[in-house]
């Protein structure tokens, strides 16, 4: 199996280059520990901080309905703008703005439930045409 | 791995890890403040605060930085320098605290304290490093050899008085143990 040409295997760097994963335990931090939070991250992922600072604001805004314990996490993986997103057992509340926000990306998601999965299958809000 | 990459790692696990570095600057001021002059009593505290220090970078004690640094574009080896750095460098803050409390009260052989203990002290806790990604009698095995190895250097340096070989010696091991530690990241990658 390939990830976007890269063979995880043997160029394991350049898959996690492109991909971001979000794990299902939640993470509750505050307002400056989540500024800090999106500076490690951009440092991991060698993001320029003020692009990373402006994206992160742009999607704490789309993302405004789902709780921050959850929206936080998202929202690291999302700065480095991954090609693929992993998303383990991600909450089926929030599925829509989840893949609202994770747009252009290819969402890989694992479920616990068929209506988790169902839900995660379908379009986001956002790509539905209006009647 | 980047500058930057290394000083936010190295920020973030001291930020979440700060309740024991905390613990361990003060049991190092107070054993420094109560404990017999000399290297010895200092490698034997500085040693074992060393390898909490280590053991604390255990998988699974900060979840979610383990999962942003697994999933981060970094080479193992890279990760485990960078990982390293963090129990290291309170260990040195361990000794320094150490040295100045004994300073404080004019204690003599500040000085051979000062020159014998910090590379022993590395050399322990990256040995003990080795211990976090083991399980069981193994990870006991690296325990008791991080100790050994501070004991070997003791024996070295102040028993034997070899002065000169005991800095060797300690960054031999200490090389030995890094690479070890590197290559066991590198090999259980998660991707």
């Amino acid at each position: 199996m390939l990830i976007a040409d890269y063979d995880p295997r043997v160029q394991a760097v350049h898959c996690k280059r492109i991909a971001g994963f979000v794990a299902h335990e939640p993470w509750q931090l505050d307002e400056v520990e989540f500024a800090e939070y999106i500076d490690y991250r951009a440092a991991l992922w060698n993001v320029d901080r003020t692009a990373a600072r402006a994206r992160a604001r742009e999607l704490r805004e789309r993302l405004r309905e789902v709780h921050e314990a959850f929206a936080y996490p998202l929202i690291g993986a999302l700065i480095a703008d991954p090609q693929l997103l992993v998303l383990d057992r991600p909450p089926l509340v929030y599925a829509q703005p989840i893949l609202a926000a994770a747009e252009p990306a290819t969402v890989f998601s694992t479920h616990t439930s068929a209506e988790s999965a169902a839900a995660f299958a379908a379009p986001p809000r956002e790509a539905v045409a209006p009647q | 791995m980047t500058v930057r990459a290394l000083s936010a790692l190295l920020r973030a696990r001291l930020y979440f890890g700060r309740r024991i570095v905390l613990y361990s600057c003060a049991a190092a001021a107070v054993a420094g403040a109560l404990g017999p002059p000399g290297p010895g009593a200092a490698l034997l505290c500085c040693s074992l605060l060393g390898t909490l220090l280590a053991l604390d970078q255990s998988p699974g004690r900060y979840p979610h930085l383990d999962r942003c640094e697994q999933s981060a574009p970094l080479f193992g080896r890279e990760l485990a320098r960078a990982k390293a750095l963090v129990p290291c460098v309170v260990a040195i803050l361990t000794v320094a605290i150490y040295a100045c409390a004994q300073w404080l009260r004019r204690m003599p052989d500040v000085p051979v304290l000062l020159a014998v203990v910090p590379i022993a002290v590395i050399a322990c806790t990256l040995t003990a490093l080795s211990a976090t990604i083991r399980l069981g009698a193994t990870r006991a095995l690296y325990i008791v050899l991080a100790w050994l190895t501070s004991a070997a250097a003791y024996a070295i340096s102040i028993q034997a008085r070899a002065w000169f070989i005991e800095p060797a010696f300690c960054l031999a091991v200490s090389y030995v143990a890094l690479r070890q530690y590197g290559e066991a990241l590198a090999r259980f990658d998660p991707i």
